[in-house]
């Protein structure tokens, strides 16, 4: 075809190309908004991307060459820049504002410099045969760049994704594969789109646009084949990494207590997240609280030694734990020889999945509360705990173990590591302590000066060795699931009853309202020793080298939203309390369909769809003139066939299309057409027309059985009718 | 504002209309009630349910005004969560009980700064207080002290929503029923300053002060007012009555805000010796370090005069005295200390240290409206300052040589990166800084509400129009009349003469500025300017040599910083192949012996197979320096290290 003016709508795939090129303008301004503020609208900055993307694709197909496109942008920035310059020279002083003009120009540019840029890129894709894999190079630096902590198991990065992952309530390694997933897949629609479009080109001073060849099968093909390469990738990295990810992300502290089986990892932890875990809500004061400003939640504790690590040991033994699901009720006893104890009441919020309950201390009770916000927390539930509340320094006396325990039990919180060096060690650090408690301290101020926190330690270990020796008897680098293995077993050499246990370590000071938000980067490990007429008391390494440590400041927009979330209900204040009063606006809480949502949004979706289909097939039956009645008609055959998969090539005429398919059914409609066109009162009754198209279907009825189902589902028609091509 | 004694006289005076009570509160206890496994949250009727630890009385058997009794209770011996609950199982109790609702506004406007919730409970506290006791104006005395106390809040509240018209419509309310308070004026006058009424506030808070208001407070008030009204002498006598006052009350006074305020004054006059001594004053105090304001103020100043050490020094300390409270939470200042000290370490060339710093603040804005100062003004001032820092390390990695390729064009793409963002974030200050801070308001030299760097903003203004930050200028210096905000001005229409490449214009102004900024007190101005001069002058003149060893002895790291070249000799006796060249690639410009004060020289090598240089400055041992490296460009890298970065003992890292 060679012509001056092309029309656009006759060239294949130029809107769809146009609408893929718009929607990839919105996600990178919106990306860009979300990575920081642009200043000016982001909706306006889309609409200017967009115009560069619409009107760019308009002159590429004119006679205009590459050099005056780059003169046309280069003189719109210029008048642009005269125009305010003039405007500065002339008005700036009669604006009521001094810096007017300034502002209007700041706005202007960011809008220009948006269709600038989409205006040279779409210009660049229609103009040379090597922009789409400049594009696709540019889109996987993009990735790469955006992506690259994930080397480090940091699942999280960008902050985006652990966002979307935790509303969502999905693992962000699944969030990241979706995401990727998506974007591959809008990548791969979008490069066979991109290589099926014609381009145009100028030669002799007139525009040319060569016929198009289309591939459907191999393309299929191919497609179907980068689909299982994807496919299979996700699931084995999936496979793969969602194993260790739970424990690197929460340091080295993951979740599950199945007997003999220990949830922490020795691996490198350098996956630490911030994304919450749970919100706790205080309903009272802790004031006696031993290790303020610090908030030990107990989840599980480890107290079997499996010759390896220490592992936990079922409900034979630490009795003290609820071990139950977040889901389920438990009520205990309290042990009355334990004091002293202050009553707390906690309500918990869990934003994550939770195999174990967990609660301050021992709980007595935990019970179900309701859900405030099923999409946002995975279930509720309120633990009744006897606190401790005496003062550290007051148990350096007491002594250690339980009399009441049988020797099993006893023996139990003894198991001691076959290695002989943990013993040697611990007698050298405590050779001047007297009592088990000062032992115990001397120990952990020990590891507190000597060992260097880390998330790397990057032990070599084997499958059977220790993991604790390379930190304790080699270079101290290690994080808590070191410090809390090395200092059981050191006890444990010194006959003191140890045993590690797991949940969170919080910060009261970042708490408001008595609410507290819990991070996988609070997931902690420590030791714990048995004193006598106190119960299981947490002692803790504090290193003072300090090497990485995951990020620490609590999200306080996100704790006041979740907060918000439990706020008193209409019972206590009706929604009238605020009536007349301004600057009290509630913030505005991100939108995140919900499955129901997304199903409905399907299912009209498919309605649309089928109604379509049925208008197309079935339209011309409602016509009421001759013309009409022929038009239609035309359209229901031509309607099946592209279903079918036999489309009219670019360029071809209605005629020669008619001609070219087997059984030529579309042909007496055709002429039928062309008669109606073309004569000013064709004798044209309605029967003979309802013929011509009862025809050409049952023509079409005869193809193979698997052909005409697949045209039944084939959404070709459909999108050629979005796309406004011609029948 | 509301504070903490308040809440607590508030919530005694509650518990005086109250009936005598049977028992003190009590713990609640840890079990739940028999048969009861599912609650409901959002019902706040169902969630407290719980025995009391003591079989004699429990929050079940006790009236809603027990509860609210022994809330008030709570409230003054600081159990704010315990209070909370017996409040909320008060109003479980009796739905009309007003008197838990406005003790509970109490508490989430003095213990949690959740306002919006704050403002709900005490409108309802207030419907059904007239639903119960009819509209105003009560007789009973005791209607009245409720009524105004309700009142009270509902004006803090409006006032921390930012709704000024309606806090003063509040105050309007409460003074029309012939209530009175010591607060009234000090909360009238602050209301109305927010309204832009200064005249009219400052005649309020004097009058409060002759009809006996809270005496430190409304001083304080009044002292803000005639700063503001371009009073600054009779200003500084009000903070001296309130910093008497707060000085007289003992342990109970808190005379650091006075005197922070009064140093402000004097900074903006700048009087600097007595802003200097009136800050390290303020932060000698007990309460010297519950907010991060004296010790900035004075940590800026200090930075201004290029006292960096002092200004390091000042930021330690400030760190040290707040760790003693373990409880404070760090976000109510990270942000701003790390922008001080980001500047500090931009300033002594520890440039990369310098960005992370910035970047830190940037991020923590999220966390910074709830002291109340406008987040815009960090967003800009950090924005600039990173921009600027981003910059600075251009001008570094162009000042240095590499050994390979890989390092060049690793060096390169910074370089780019750098460029790209430091434009983008000069841009976004400017739109901010006309957008959402009126016009750049902040112009004023050494506004103290703003935390910008003075001294160098005319970077980023000359990225705006030339006309319009002329009549800025012009309208800034018509209502400024302090003769050392002058300089600062023509260095800001210097830098919008130099972006527009007018250089005879900016060349002049420069000078002008560099002979009129006061010694020393200006010395970062002063600086800046030299160093915008310098960069005019071709690399050969006297002028240029002349600027370059002033800048050299007293603020080495900025020249670097601005991409100059400090001239010293080259004694090339012994000095492997390709010295030379390196030396001319980083910081250094060869000239003739006789033309430069120092000189670079290879050293006697002590240890064997690297290369040792010798700097050397005649008379100024200090600046003596010895370096080694295993490659000429890895000796001139580490000499040009040494000599330009600064490296401050931080005591305190975060």
């Amino acid at each position: 075809m060679t012509n001056n003016a092309i029309q656009k709508r006759t060239i294949p795939w130029y809107r769809t190309i146009l609408a893929f090129r718009s929607l990839g303008v919105i996600v990178a301004i919106a990306t860009l908004q979300a990575l920081e503020p642009l200043g000016t609208s982001p909706i306006v900055i889309m609409v200017a991307g967009i115009l560069g993307v619409i009107l760019s694709s308009q002159v590429a197909h004119s006679r205009l060459t590459n050099l005056g496109f780059t003169l046309t942008l280069f003189t719109g920035w210029l008048a642009s820049a005269s125009i305010f310059w003039t405007l500065n020279a002339l008005f700036s002083g009669i604006t009521p504002h001094f810096f007017s003009l300034d502002r209007l120009s700041l706005h202007w540019h960011s809008c220009l410099l948006a269709t600038t840029i989409t205006a040279t890129m779409t210009w660049i894709f229609w103009r040379a045969r090597s922009a789409i894999t400049i594009e696709a190079l540019i889109l996987v630096a993009i990735s790469i760049l955006t992506f690259a902590g994930h080397r480090d198991f940091h699942f999280d990065r960008p902050k985006i994704i652990n966002s979307l992952a935790w509303r969502a309530g999905v693992p962000h390694l699944a969030m990241l594969l979706l995401i990727g997933t998506t974007s591959l897949a809008f990548a791969l629609v979008y490069l066979y789109i991109a290589s099926q479009a014609v381009r145009p080109s100028v030669e002799e001073g007139r525009v040319h646009v060569a016929k198009s060849k289309r591939r459907w099968i191999s393309t299929v093909l191919v497609l179907g084949f980068l689909g299982g390469i994807v496919y299979a990738t996700q699931a084995t990295l999936y496979t793969h990494y969602n194993s260790v990810m739970l424990a690197r992300v929460a340091n080295g502290v993951g979740m599950g207590d199945s007997m003999g089986v220990s949830p922490l990892s020795f691996q490198s932890a350098l996956g630490s997240t911030n994304q919450p875990a749970g919100l706790i809500r205080l309903e009272g004061d802790y004031s006696d609280n031993p290790f303020s400003p610090m908030l030990y939640l107990r989840e599980s504790a480890l107290s079997q030694f499996s010759g390896k690590e220490m592992v936990f040991s079922g409900r034979a033994f630490d009795t003290d734990l609820p071990v139950v699901s977040p889901r389920d009720t438990f009520t205990g006893k309290e042990d009355v020889d334990l004091g002293p104890r202050t009553p707390l009441i906690q309500s918990m919020y869990l934003l994550a999945d939770h195999d174990s309950a967990f609660a301050v201390d021992y709980p007595l009770s935990i019970v179900q509360l309701k859900n405030p916000n099923p999409s946002r927390f995975k279930s509720s539930y309120r633990a009744y705990s006897s606190a401790p509340a005496f003062k550290l320094s007051d148990l350096s006396t007491q002594e250690v173990g339980d009399p009441r325990w049988p020797p099993e039990i006893t023996a139990h919180y003894l198991q001691q590591h076959a290695d002989k060096r943990y013993k040697e060690l611990a007698l050298e650090i405590t050779k001047e302590a007297s009592t088990p408690v000062e032992k115990v301290l001397a120990i952990t101020n020990y590891l507190s000066r000597t060992a260097i926190y880390t998330l790397t330690p990057n032990h070599t270990v084997s499958q059977n060795e220790d993991p604790v020796a390379p930190f304790l008897f080699g270079d101290h680098r290690g994080y808590c699931v070191h410090f809390a293995h090395a200092i059981t077993y050191m006890l444990r050499a010194l006959n003191i009853p140890a045993r590690i246990g797991t949940g969170y370590l919080t910060d009261l000071s970042q708490a408001k309202d008595g609410h507290i938000l819990l991070r996988m980067s609070d997931r902690h490990a420590w030791a714990e020793v048995y004193i006598k007429g106190a119960g299981w008391v947490p002692f803790d390494v504090q290193p003072d080298q300090v090497e990485s440590h995951a990020d620490t400041q609590v999200d306080s927009k996100l704790l006041e939203e979740l907060m918000g979330n439990l706020e008193p209900g209409e019972e206590i204040l009706p929604p009238e309390t605020l009536h007349g009063e301004s600057g009290v606006e509630e913030p505005m809480a991100t939108w995140i369909p919900s499955r129901r949502t997304l199903l409905v949004i399907f299912f009209t979706i498919l309605v649309i769809c089928v109604g379509i289909k049925i208008v197309l097939r079935h339209g011309w039956r409602v016509a009421t003139t001759p013309r009409s009645r022929i038009r239609w008609g035309y359209i229901s055959v031509a309607s099946r066939l592209r279903d079918l998969g036999i489309t009219r090539h670019f360029g071809e005429t209605r005629s020669q299309f008619s001609q070219r398919i087997d059984q030529q059914p579309l042909e007496p409609l055709t002429q039928l057409a062309l008669l109606a066109s073309y004569s000013r009162s064709p004798e044209l009754s309605h029967d003979s027309i309802r013929k011509d198209i009862m025809g050409a279907h049952a023509a079409l009825d005869k193809l193979p059985r698997h052909r005409r189902a697949h045209a039944v589902i084939s959404t070709a028609s459909i999108t050629h009718l979005l796309g406004g091509g011609a029948w | 504002m509301v504070t903490k004694n308040t809440l607590t006289k508030l919530a005694l005076s509650a518990l005086l209309t109250l009936t005598p009570l049977v028992s003190d509160a009590q713990a609640p206890s840890a079990t739940p009630p028999p048969g009861k496994t599912t609650l409901d949250p959002l019902d706040p009727f169902d969630i407290f349910s719980f025995d009391e630890l003591s079989p004699s009385t429990s929050d079940n058997d006790k009236t809603a005004d027990e509860l609210v009794r022994d809330a008030g209770r709570l409230l003054s011996t600081d159990r704010p969560l315990d209070a909370r609950t017996k409040l909320l199982k008060a109003i479980q109790k009796d739905p009309k009980a007003y008197r838990a609702y406005y003790l509970l506004a109490g508490y989430y406007i003095v213990h949690v700064g959740h306002y919006r919730l704050a403002l709900k409970y005490i409108k309802r506290a207030e419907a059904l207080f007239e639903e119960q006791h009819g509209k105003p104006p009560y007789a009973s005395q005791t209607l009245q002290m409720e009524h105004s106390n309700l009142i009270y809040y509902l004006s803090q509240v409006r006032l921390n929503l930012d709704n000024y018209q309606g806090a003063l419509d509040a105050l309007d309310d409460y003074y029309a029923l012939g209530y009175r308070g010591e607060w009234y004026a000090g909360s009238r006058a602050w209301i109305l300053m927010k309204l832009g009424r200064i005249p009219e506030a400052i005649k309020v808070a004097r009058q409060g002060i002759l009809a006996g208001a809270e005496e430190g407070r409304t001083l304080n008030m009044l002292g803000i007012l005639l700063s503001m009204n371009d009073q600054p002498q009779e200003s500084l006598e009000v903070f001296r009555q309130a910093i008497a006052n707060e000085l007289s009350m003992g342990r109970e006074g808190q005379p650091a805000t006075p005197l922070n305020n009064a140093g402000e004054v004097f900074k903006e006059l700048f009087e600097d010796e007595k802003a200097e001594s009136t800050f390290l004053r303020a932060t000698s105090m007990p309460d010297g370090c519950e907010h991060v304001l004296p010790s900035l103020n004075l940590t800026l100043l200090y930075i201004d005069q290029l006292k960096n050490e002092a200004a390091i020094s000042t930021m330690d300390s400030f760190q040290r005295c707040i760790a003693q409270f373990p409880l404070r939470n760090n976000e109510e200042h990270s942000a701003l200390v790390n922008l001080a000290r980001g500047r500090v370490d931009l300033h002594t060339g520890n440039v990369a240290r310098a960005i992370q710093r910035f970047e830190t603040a940037l991020q923590g804005t999220q966390w910074f409206g709830k002291i109340g100062t406008n987040q815009n003004d960090l967003v800009v001032a950090a924005s600039i300052s990173l921009g600027q820092a981003l910059l600075r390390q251009n001008n570094i990695l162009s000042l240095t040589p590499t050994e390979s390729w890989s390092e060049w064009t690793a060096q390169k793409k910074l370089a780019t990166s750098n460029s790209l963002r430091a434009w983008w974030l000069f841009r976004r200050a400017r739109q901010i800084l006309i957008d959402d801070l009126n016009d750049v308001e902040d112009l004023t030299i050494r506004n103290t509400d703003s935390l910008l760097e003075y001294p160098t903003l005319g970077e980023t203004l000359a990225g705006l129009s030339r006309s319009s930050l002329r009549r800025r200028l012009a309208k800034q210096r018509e209502i400024d009349h302090r003769p050392a905000a002058a300089p600062f001005y023509e260095a800001y229409a210097a830098e919008s003469e130099r972006n527009i490449l007018s250089s005879s214009a900016s060349n002049a102004a420069f000078d002008s500025v560099i002979q009129h900024s006061r010694d020393g007190t200006d010395g970062l101005l002063r600086t800046h300017a030299i160093l915008r001069r310098m960069a005019a002058l071709g690399q050969d003149s006297d002028t240029y040599r002349e600027f370059a060893y002033r800048i050299f002895y007293t603020a080495a790291p900025e020249l670097r910083n601005y991409g100059l070249r400090l001239p010293v000799s080259f004694d090339s006796t012994g000095a492997p192949w390709g010295l030379r060249s390196k030396i001319e690639s980083g910081p250094f410009l060869v000239v003739s012996g006789a033309r430069a004060v120092c000189s670079i020289a290879p050293a006697s090598n002590t240890t064997p197979d690297k290369i040792s240089l010798r700097f050397t400055c005649p008379g100024q041992a200090s600046k003596n320096k010895i370096v080694e490296g295993t490659s000429t460009t890895e000796a001139v890298n580490k000499l040009s290290d040494a000599l330009f970065r600064e490296e401050i003992r931080n005591v305190v890292t975060n």
